[in-house]
């Protein structure tokens, strides 16, 4: 999941696509501002077929949050 | 229709043709005129060769339309050259200015394959200026600032060899992205249940138009209803309206913009709140003291790094209502606009035309009535904007306009500070409403970006 979520970050952000991990914080090391948070997540949404409030949203500051909340997500289906 | 390849336009697009369908009188309306002065000397026979290789670049600039079956159509071509670009020179602000403006109020004619014109222009004060008039069928204001940045980038390719910078992405594409939204369900769905809440949990909207409350009022008493919230908003005989520009001062400025990037709220929501302020005060009669206003924004909608390098037109109107507890202090205000915001995004590619189709049918309103008059609109442009070039930017009037009011607001380059610029209808709204808007909204955001912690009931009673 790791590769599709950097994939999907590039679309938003320029950012080397090697150097993103699971710490990497989408807001102060990749400078998504919350425009571009929300756009992210309305793609992840897309993406995976879940819905992402607002406050797991706020909740998501590195990859690795982004990750889990989506498997969280995923497997409440 | 010939073997070109044709594309219903965009719900984007559709927005725009709505608006112009209901300008019985004065198609220019929906047209963007804009310049860029710079203090950079250029050789404008290169400028028109920039501009050349700008077009085909930047395919938007090569956009036709067609009408069939009441359906509107629209094509790209494959190439296209402008010939000549008239180079004015200016002796004097105020001739400039006339010129300019004369032909800002001039309509494109879009649909008979006239997109946009352009004049290269040498300033009264000495500095160069190149000028753009484009149907907003073709590019909205992120367009237009994509198309100046890529042309001054054209041109230190053409005349020093500077390497050009990425394709710009094709709105060909994007066109067909745009479109195939409506074929899917489970966004529009999403959508569709978004707005019926949004529209319902307030209520229905309070109309505190820029003018006071005179005008509510007045509909009160004819329709015989003193419970009345909207009025009839659709003139399109008295669209006659002139521009006002207010660039505030580089000590007012540094007041806000240091709020601004200390607390990294966005500018749009900011501006935003001193705006409400003014026009909840303004009002007070019609809104019991209470802060419940609502105007509409527009949304450049450029989601991704390539949408930010694409031209053409995507900007959806989004409709902002918002209540504020007096108690809230300046900073929590903010924070509550800018989480209307994170919210009213997620729905930004649902089209106006629908939305307000909620709208009207969940209070009953006519095709004529409005709850605002008022449209509001954030520029993100920076210093390094113009491919790095020292650049002014200016919009200009059309003579006449859609809606009662628009206003946009804007870092300003040239002395590190803001400006706003409001395009009103004259039949309407006076300048003195315009002033009191602009002074009020400055004075309220230098309170708040002064003292986050004062409350917006303070901020009110000094207003």
């Amino acid at each position: 999941m790791l590769e599709e979520i950097k994939a999907i970050i590039c679309e938003f952000v320029e950012a080397d696509a090697d150097k993103i991990t699971e710490s990497t914080d989408i807001r102060n090391d990749l400078g998504m501002n919350s425009f571009d948070v929300i756009n992210f997540a309305v793609s992840l949404e897309t993406a995976y077929g879940i819905d992402l409030s607002d406050r797991q949203l706020a909740a998501c500051f590195t990859v690795g949050d982004v990750i889990k909340v989506i498997e969280e997500k995923a497997a409440e289906k | 229709m010939s073997e070109k390849k044709y594309y219903e336009i965009t719900p984007a697009q559709d927005m725009i043709n709505v608006m112009l369908k209901y300008s019985f009188f004065h198609k220019q309306v929906i047209q963007i005129p804009a310049s860029v002065v710079f203090t950079k000397q250029v050789n404008f026979d290169i400028m028109k060769n920039a501009l050349n290789l700008e077009i085909e670049r930047n395919d938007c600039m090569r956009l036709r339309f067609k009408k069939k079956g009441g359906k509107y159509y629209e094509t790209f071509l494959d190439e296209f050259k402008v010939e000549n670009v008239p180079v004015m020179t200016f002796k004097t602000k105020e001739e400039q200015e006339a010129f300019l403006n004369a032909d800002a109020g001039r309509p494109i004619h879009h649909m008979k394959g006239e997109i946009f014109r352009v004049y290269f222009f040498n300033t009264f004060d000495g500095r160069q200026g190149v000028y753009i008039n484009v149907t907003h069928l073709a590019m909205d204001a992120a367009a237009v600032f994509i198309f100046f940045a890529d042309l001054f980038a054209c041109y230190d390719h053409l005349a020093q060899g500077k390497e050009l910078p990425k394709p710009l992405a094709k709105y060909e594409d994007a066109v067909q992205k745009e479109n195939a939204y409506l074929n899917t369900p489970a966004r529009v769905e999403a959508d569709i249940a978004f707005y019926e809440k949004y529209f319902r949990d307030d209520g229905e909207p309070l109309f505190n138009g820029v003018h006071g409350p005179e005008l509510l009022k007045r509909a009160r008493i004819k329709k015989k209803n003193p419970n009345l919230r909207v009025l009839p908003n659709f003139d399109p005989i008295h669209d006659k309206a002139e521009l006002i520009k207010r660039p505030i001062s580089k000590e007012d400025g540094e007041i806000i913009l240091k709020y601004l990037n200390e607390s990294k709220v966005s500018p749009e929501c900011l501006v935003q709140l001193g705006m409400r302020l003014h026009l909840a005060k303004l009002n007070a009669e019609i809104n019991n003291g209470i802060i419940d206003t609502y105007f509409i924004t527009l949304c450049t909608r450029r989601k991704t790094l390539s949408d930010k390098r694409c031209g053409g037109s995507f900007t959806n109107t989004l409709p902002w209502r918002i209540v504020l507890p007096r108690e809230l202090t300046f900073e929590e205000a903010v924070n509550k606009i800018q989480e209307l915001q994170h919210s009213i995004f997620r729905h930004q590619d649902y089209p106006f035309v629908k939305w307000r189709n909620i709208e009207n049918t969940m209070y009953n309103y006519s095709l004529a009535d409005g709850a605002t008059s008022m449209m509001f609109s954030w520029f993100p442009l920076e210093k390094d904007t113009m491919n790095g070039w020292e650049y002014e930017f200016n919009g200009y009037s059309m003579g006449r306009y859609v809606m009662p009011l628009y206003t946009y607001a804007m870092k300003d380059s040239r002395n590190d500070s803001l400006k706003f610029a409001y395009l009103y209808r004259t039949n309407q709204i006076s300048a003195d409403n315009i002033n009191a808007l602009h002074d009020n909204t400055v004075k309220a955001l230098k309170m708040g970006c002064s003292d986050p912690d004062m409350t917006i009931g303070e901020i009110w009673d000094k207003l």
